[in-house]
């Protein structure tokens, strides 16, 4: 490009202050001009005056000799320094505008690369190549410098006259022309002191052959006549035209001047014609070498001299203090000198006269510094800066501070270094502030833009930006070319590019462009942005890189089927990704910085909209919708935009790819795919799922056992079925939105089909017409899928039409769970395929129809609420296995389902849970089953019967439930605990047969309901020992009801024990306190003893339960096999004692199950925190359900008014028998049959075990008494002063254990306190004195278990009255019957028991 | 006093990890920002080498905005946009910012060098701002 380096940029100053020669021409001259196509003498001679060679030496101004190497001097044709060049906003625009018109096509600057700037093309390129609209603009506009009065650039230095010598008084011409009204008007800006030079020509044109013979005598006259200062100049002698054996001369001859005048006025129209068509090479060097001649005889000596008057004119001025006094004692003394020396301009100015001093000054440094004495003309313009700051002469002030930064830099730039900077600052900011005339913005410029090439000759970058910016502003392409430099030179800072400084100003420079209507430019400036951004620090690259990497493992763990998936939905996202590849990262601006980066695509999206560039302007659009961070008020206004393009764009024919590609993937609304959520079965309750069962009791879980709370089991279905989509859509906008024709987009993948299966043939997916989202609305949609075949539905995204206008389609594809399991993946990002959004389809699944009706949402502790399970087979299958798990088993009970009939609906007749009978048994024994099983787990089809052994609770289950049956099962749900629980219900159903202990995947369905139960009564129960017999003990139960508005009515208490049987204490108290009102309370009293088996009942012949829990402790322990068998039935006695008329028999099998999965929680919980080094699994094979020695309670009550609830309350495991601590004899190592090898963990598995069984038996010593004491005193015999009595005494064993020894004192009263312990108290109430033992007072026997020793003795009275008795002290020791030398047995076996309450006697007649 | 900011916590790799505006909030301005805060960067760059300290002060200035900027040990640069200048305020902000990014750092669950989503983040800087900026 020959534009772009059109000046030097030293030299581009330099010739701007170029001295100025006007140069006239006599008429007969133009002719001469006019051949060689030339309109005047000056545009002859402009390539002339262009680096001469001078290479003189010459004197500065004060006298000094300095080398003169070249010089450039400019002709013109005119000089008027009233004609006022102001060039205004606009003006400038359609400056600026042209120039880039003339630079043509615009491509990216060289240093852009595909990505980012590549800094070394940036830092080695010229700046100059990358905006030559800059370079033509610079160059105009100092070329347009007009005449000012405040400097004199512009004001020639010498005239030059010319005249033909064909003319016929070359001479009188040449005087014409030197009075012409040009050269008055230089003269009239002359100071008086200095004259002009006038240099004249005598032109001899070659055509004119006549005059060749007189052209030197003429020349002669003209040198007598006029001096020294004249020349001969001879062209044209090219007179052979019609010969073309010189055409390369021509050419060369001509490019002379086409060369310059591009050069030099480079937005000139030049059409396209040969110059110097009459010359030839010698006329050219004539040329040259008079202008040369000129310069170096005439020209410069004479500017010498002028420097040299006007140095000694202004010698006072410039020299030392004197001269500065004496100026300053003129102008304060002397009021007139201020207004001899300046006027005021026409355009409001301060200027100097041309006589004054100051003018003076200017007018010597300017002739300095157009001879490059620029150190002379520093010291110069310093001097006269001074009094144009004092005189507040801003623009003579502002234009000498210009040529002082110009002059430092130009030779002193190394010392000053800032210096400069502050000087270009003050006079910019004078142009433009202080001074008024209407050229002022156009002094500014000019300023900047020399100050600004200086500091590129310089290479002084990093005050360049600040020296633009601080340009004046009052056009907007001007603005935007300073800003567009700045941001260049930025990318020329040292030591490396500021890319994000380049960044930031092209993207103003690229605001100014667009307010300019310079959409070319901006757009350029603004890919120049995008592309700067991808610039990156070294770390960051890597790190991306390593992302990258993550990326491909991700790709790596996919799954043959999810990558055809992806395909597929990478095909539907970009279906012509194939034809055309459209790299939309390329486009797009991808910085980090989401508000650089909308702004970016939506300036670039609009100006592509403007070009009508729309496949680019959607890839903008799409970028911007891309971005959830875009406040909602841009997204809005985006979202119009992109509305619009899409109108725009399709009455385009080009957009037919784009209607046939579908849809684009936008941001809005945002469906969050985490949300989306799918439901087998919709139009039922509860969560259907694929879960797998155990069967065992515990709670039917993910599929694998080992998945996470994150992770879910597959959701299957059946072919027909219908699966909803539930999709939960929000609008991000404040403004409304429709979305219609609402759809899911799917992948379909067939079993067994070797060939694809279309998804509209496999899949009939709904639409949903329109959804209407309000500004910031979140609503939820739900889409149907019915599969027609099997196989496995992928869900990959939803489509719709944006405002009826726009397809999108919005991707629901997740990356899966982040795997953590190997180094790689750890150290990388790797996800598992996601399996949230997508089923499998399944030929052999069942489909039944489950409804759990009438589930309670409160209850009454103990009452009883009916629900009903209704399953009915809605598929073509039968199914052959439905089991049902309940989280709280002690809550429900169900019954065995039945078959439904049509006639009756699937109703059924449930009696209720109580039977009421009127003759109930006090006593009753039942044999009952002694397992401690799971009852949460009940098979409805298909199981076994409810064999032993069998992990699962069979209830009388169907055989199997064939295509179109129903069956019902009630449920009875009782508030066993009172507060607020959450029943879960899994029902779960499989075609296959599966067996009771199985462990099978099943198509399940989950309810959960929210039972809140509430207080009913209050239930205490407590046992004391009875003091009439010492074999029963007193059980007593306290009832308050708790309702404060309803009565209850107890209807039976029923005791539940292995060996004792309860009665009441006093017969017949229950009609009277059966009935509780309101907050009242009861309290019923029983006593407990022992039951004497009747001699028809057959002892049962298996082992006691504590036994059999000692035995496999034992085994637990020791045995190398694990106990796996269960206790045997242990026969219960019911005590019943019924309040009313009516009884409820509790041994039927409903009330049964009830009381015994009472006793079942209860025990679990017992064993669970007692022995939790024993696991769960072994508990049934370990611990029996009903301890032989324990009774359990219940009380059966029905409301009195109300709804008339009825329910019961149990207490279980209230235990009498002592000790409890019996277990621990289970640690002993048996006698044989131990395992004799243990691995070393096994060992400290084992000593922990026996560590805390030990412990808690120390533990678990209760403040029991085994024996029970009782007296019997017979009548005293005898009269007169002493009365005897034998006494029988009797000591009860409760323990059904040990054998106790027992020494029992008889203490007399009167030493008691010697016998008694300290620390023990021993109240007694009767008279000491007054009575004693006789005989032996110390017996010592044995009790057996259960057993009753009798010991007699004797007292005598002395006196007749009222004894106590109670005087004695029982010493017991258990005797151990264990075998061998137990190394762990019952603690604190050893006691000392003293009476508790006293027995009174009467003695004597009463 | 009532004034606007614009906080920046840009990374290492130039992106930003937190940013939010502080005082009034102008929806048309935020590229602008953005762009200033993104610029001043190549300056922090060149700053951070003429100084020990963390605090580098006002390091860029675009029309009546002033760019002040800390960088951390990690070479975590805290921005902040501001027209008044109160160097000690904004110093103190600054040190009690990095103490709170540090404390994110010590979570676990945050991977260093990613945007802070953090809810309570965000409201203790607010706080911060109040205490010392307003």
């Amino acid at each position: 490009m020959p534009r772009a380096s059109l000046a030097q940029k030293k030299d581009f100053v330099t010739k701007a202050f170029c001295p100025r020669i006007l140069a006239l021409a006599s008429p007969g001259v133009q002719d001469a001009c006019a051949v060689n196509g030339f309109d005047t003498f000056a545009d002859l001679l402009s390539p002339f005056g262009q680096d001469v060679l001078t290479q003189i030496t010459i004197q500065d101004g004060q006298g000094a000799p300095y080398f003169l190497d070249k010089i450039n001097v400019r002709f013109t044709t005119d000089f008027n320094i009233e004609k006022l060049h102001a060039p205004s906003g606009s003006d400038v625009d359609s400056l600026v505008k042209t120039c880039a018109a003339a630079c043509g096509e615009s491509g990216d600057p060289p240093f852009i690369g595909s990505d980012g700037v590549i800094k070394d093309v940036a830092a080695a390129d010229d700046i100059s190549t990358w905006a030559p609209w800059y370079t033509l603009f610079r160059q105009q506009w100092v070329g347009d410098m007009q005449p000012s009065e405040h400097e004199t650039f512009m004001h020639p230095v010498a005239c030059m006259l010319v005249a033909s010598g064909s003319e016929a008084d070359p001479i009188g011409a040449l005087r014409a022309l030197q009075t012409s009204a040009a050269v008055q008007r230089v003269l009239s800006c002359g100071d008086g002191g200095t004259k002009i030079l006038f240099y004249y020509v005598l032109l001899h044109d070659g055509r004119d052959t006549a005059a060749l013979q007189t052209i030197d005598l003429q020349f002669d006259q003209v040198r007598k006549t006029l001096g020294q200062n004249s020349a001969l100049l001879k062209i044209n002698t090219n007179t052979d035209l019609l010969g073309d054996a010189d055409a390369g001369e021509r050419v060369k001859i001509s490019s002379i001047w086409s060369s310059d005048i591009s050069a030099t006025r480079p937005l000139a129209a030049h059409p396209e014609k040969n110059y110097g068509e009459m010359l030839t090479m010698r006329d050219v060097a004539a040329l040259r070498d008079a202008v040369k001649l000129m310069l170096v005889r005439s020209v410069v000596p004479h500017m010498q001299n002028v420097i040299r008057v006007l140095s000694d004119q202004t010698a006072s001025e410039r020299r030392g203090i004197t001269g500065r006094l004496f100026s300053a004692g003129r102008r304060y003394l002397n009021t007139t000198a201020k207004t001899e020396n300046t006027y005021v301009g026409n355009d409001g100015e301060v200027y100097y006269r041309h006589k004054s001093p100051e003018a003076m000054l200017r007018r010597l440094a300017d002739c300095s510094f157009m001879l490059k004495d620029y150190r002379f003309a520093q010291s110069v313009y310093q001097i006269a800066r001074r009094d144009f700051q004092s005189e507040k002469a801003w623009l003579c002030y502002a234009g000498v501070q210009e040529m002082i930064g110009v002059c430092k830099l130009l030779w002193e730039v190394q010392t000053t270094k800032a210096e400069f900077d502050s000087i270009f600052d003050d006079a910019v900011s004078t142009y433009v502030q202080r001074t008024r005339t209407p050229r002022r913005h156009f002094f500014a410029v000019r300023c900047t833009v020399v100050y600004y090439e200086l500091l590129k000759h310089h290479r002084f970058y990093a005050f360049a930006p600040g020296a633009l910016l601080r340009g004046p502003s009052f056009s907007a392409s001007l603005t935007a070319l300073f800003n567009e430099q700045a941001a260049y030179s930025y990318l020329k800072a040292v030591p490396r590019p500021n890319v994000r400084k380049f960044a930031f100003y092209a993207m103003l420079a690229s605001q100014s462009f667009q307010k300019a209507q310079m959409s070319d430019l901006a757009n350029r400036c603004l890919r120049m942005v995008r592309v700067s951004l991808k610039s990156r620090p070294q770390e960051q690259i890597r790190a991306d890189s390593d992302d990258e990497k993550s990326h491909e493992k991700v790709t790596e763990v996919k799954s043959p089927i999810r990558a055809s998936l992806d395909e597929k939905a990478a095909a539907l996202i970009s279906p012509t990704a194939d034809k055309a590849p459209v790299d939309k990262a390329s486009v797009t601006a991808k910085t980090k910085w989401a508000a650089i980066d909308s702004y970016i695509n939506h300036e670039l999206g609009r100006q592509s909209m403007a070009v009508h560039n729309f496949e680019e302007a959607f890839q903008y659009f799409m970028a911007l919708m891309g971005d959830e961070k875009t406040p909602p008020k841009l997204q809005s206004k985006y979202l119009q935009e992109l509305l619009q393009l899409f109108l725009e764009s399709s009455d385009q024919p080009m957009a037919d790819d784009r209607k046939q590609a579908g849809a684009i993937e936008l941001s809005i609304p945002s469906i969050d795919p985490q949300l989306a959520r799918i439901i087998m079965s919709p139009e039922l309750e509860g969560e259907d799922t694929m879960l797998e069962w155990r069967l065992d009791g515990s709670i039917p879980g993910q599929i694998g056992g080992s998945g996470g709370s994150g992770s879910q089991s597959p959701r299957c279905c059946s072919v027909g079925e219908v699966v909803a989509v539930l999709l939960v859509v929000t609008n991000p906008l404040a403004i409304g939105v429709t979305l219609s024709n609402l759809t899911l987009e799917c992948a379909f993948e067939g079993v067994g089909d070797s060939t694809e299966t279309p998804v509209d043939a496999a899949l009939d997916i709904s639409v949903v017409a329109t959804v209407i989202l309000e500004g910031e609305q979140t609503t939820m949609v739900t889409v149907q899928i019915v599969p027609r075949r099997a196989g496995s539905v992928s869900i990959l995204g939803a489509k719709y039409l944006l405002c009826d206008i726009l397809p999108t389609f919005k991707s629901l594809v997740l990356p899966g769970r982040r795997m953590n399991d190997t180094k790689e993946q750890r150290m990388g990002i790797v996800h598992t395929p996601d399996t949230t959004l997508g089923f499998s389809v399944k030929s052999d699944l069942p489909r039944l129809e489950i409804t759990v009706d009438d589930l309670p949402d409160t209850l009454m502790s103990g009452s009883m609420h009916q629900a009903c399970l209704r399953v009915a087979n809605s598929g073509t299958l039968a199914c052959h296995s439905v089991a049902m798990w309940v989280s709280h088993p002690s809550f429900v009970g169900i019954r065995p389902p039945r078959l439904c009939n049509d006639e009756e609906d699937g109703l059924v007749e449930d009696t209720g849970m109580y039977v009421p009978l009127s003759d109930v048994k006090k006593h009753e024994r039942i044999e009952v089953p002694n397992v401690l099983r799971d009852y949460s787990t009940f098979v409805l089809v298909g199981g076994q019967a409810d064999a032993p052994g069998a992990s699962a609770h069979c209830v009388e289950p169907l055989g199997s439930l064939g295509p179109g049956e129903a069956f019902t099962v009630p449920i009875w749900i009782r508030g066993d605990r009172v507060g607020a629980h959450t029943l879960s219900l899994c029902v779960g159903a499989s075609s296959a047969e599966t067996s009771a202990r199985d462990v099978a995947v099943m198509r399940s369905r989950v309810f959960e309901v929210d039972v809140v139960v509430t207080p009913s009564l209050r239930v205490n129960a407590f046992v004391r020992p009875s003091t009439k017999n010492p074999r029963e003990r007193i059980f007593g139960v306290e009832v308050e009801n708790m309702q404060a508005d309803l009565s209850v009515q107890l209807v039976q208490t029923t005791f539940t024990s292995g060996s004792y049987e309860l009665v009441p204490v006093s017969a017949g108290s229950g009609p009277q306190g059966a009935l509780l009102g309101p907050r009242q309370a009861v309290s019923l009293v029983y006593r407990a003893r022992p039951h004497e088996p009747a001699a028809a009942d057959k002892p049962l012949e298996c082992e006691s339960p504590e036994m059999f829990a000692v035995r496999a402790l034992r085994q637990f322990i020791y045995a190398s096999e694990k106990p796996a068998s269960t206790p045997g039935p242990i026969s219960l006695i019911y005590s019943n004692d019924v309040f009313g008329e009516l009884g409820v028999d509790c041994t039927q099998r409903p009330l049964q199950s009830y009381i015994t999965r009472s006793q079942v929680h209860r025990r679990r919980n017992v064993l669970r925190a007692g022995y939790p080094l024993i696991p769960a699994k072994h508990h049934s094979a370990m611990f029996p359900l009903f301890e032989s020695f324990g009774i359990d309670f219940v009380l059966f009550w029905r409301q009195v008014g109300g709804a008339g609830r009825a329910g019961h309350h149990s207490i279980s495991g209230i235990d009498l028998g002592v000790p409890h601590d019996y277990l621990v004899e289970g640690l002993n190592p048996p006698a044989e049959g131990a395992a004799r090898t243990w691995l070393s963990d096994t060992m400290h598995d084992r000593e922990a075990l026996i560590q805390s069984v030990a412990s808690r038996s120390d533990a678990a010593v209760r403040s029991e008494r085994p024996l029970d004491v009782a007296m019997r005193v017979d009548a005293a015999r005898g009269d007169g002063p002493l009365y005897v009595a034998d006494v029988a005494i009797s000591v009860y064993n409760h323990s059904w254990r040990h054998a106790y020894r027992f020494t029992l004192e008889l203490l007399s009263p009167h030493e008691l306190a010697e016998f008694v312990a300290d620390g023990a108290t021993m109240e007694y109430s009767g008279s000491r004195a007054a009575w004693s033992w006789l005989d032996e007072t110390t017996h010592s026997t044995l009790v057996e278990p259960h057993g009753m020793a009798v010991v007699h003795a004797r007292l005598a009275c002395c006196a007749p009255g009222t004894i106590d008795v109670a005087v004695w002290r029982l010493q017991a020791s258990a005797s151990v019957t264990s075998p061998g030398a137990a190394v762990f047995g019952s603690k604190s076996l050893d006691c000392v028991l003293y009476p508790t309450q006293p027995h009174f006697v009467h003695v004597g007649t009463m | 006093m009532s004034s606007t900011y614009y906080f920046a916590i840009v990374g290492t790799n130039d992106s930003p990890l937190y940013e939010t505006e502080l005082g009034v909030q102008r929806d048309e301005s935020k590229y602008l920002n953005q762009f200033i805060v993104h610029a001043a960067l190549d300056l922090v760059d060149d700053a951070q080498f003429m100084s020990t300290a963390c605090y580098l002060k006002t390091v860029d200035r675009y029309n009546d905005w002033n760019v002040s900027a800390y960088v951390t040990p990690s070479n975590i640069r805290l921005m902040l946009l501001h027209e008044a200048k109160a160097d000690d305020a904004i110093r103190l902000f600054f040190t009690d910012c990095h103490e709170l990014y540090l404390k994110t750092l010590l979570n676990p669950f945050y991977e260093p060098n990613t945007p802070i989503q953090s809810q309570a983040f965000d409201v203790k800087v607010n706080t911060l701002a109040k205490k010392y900026l307003f």
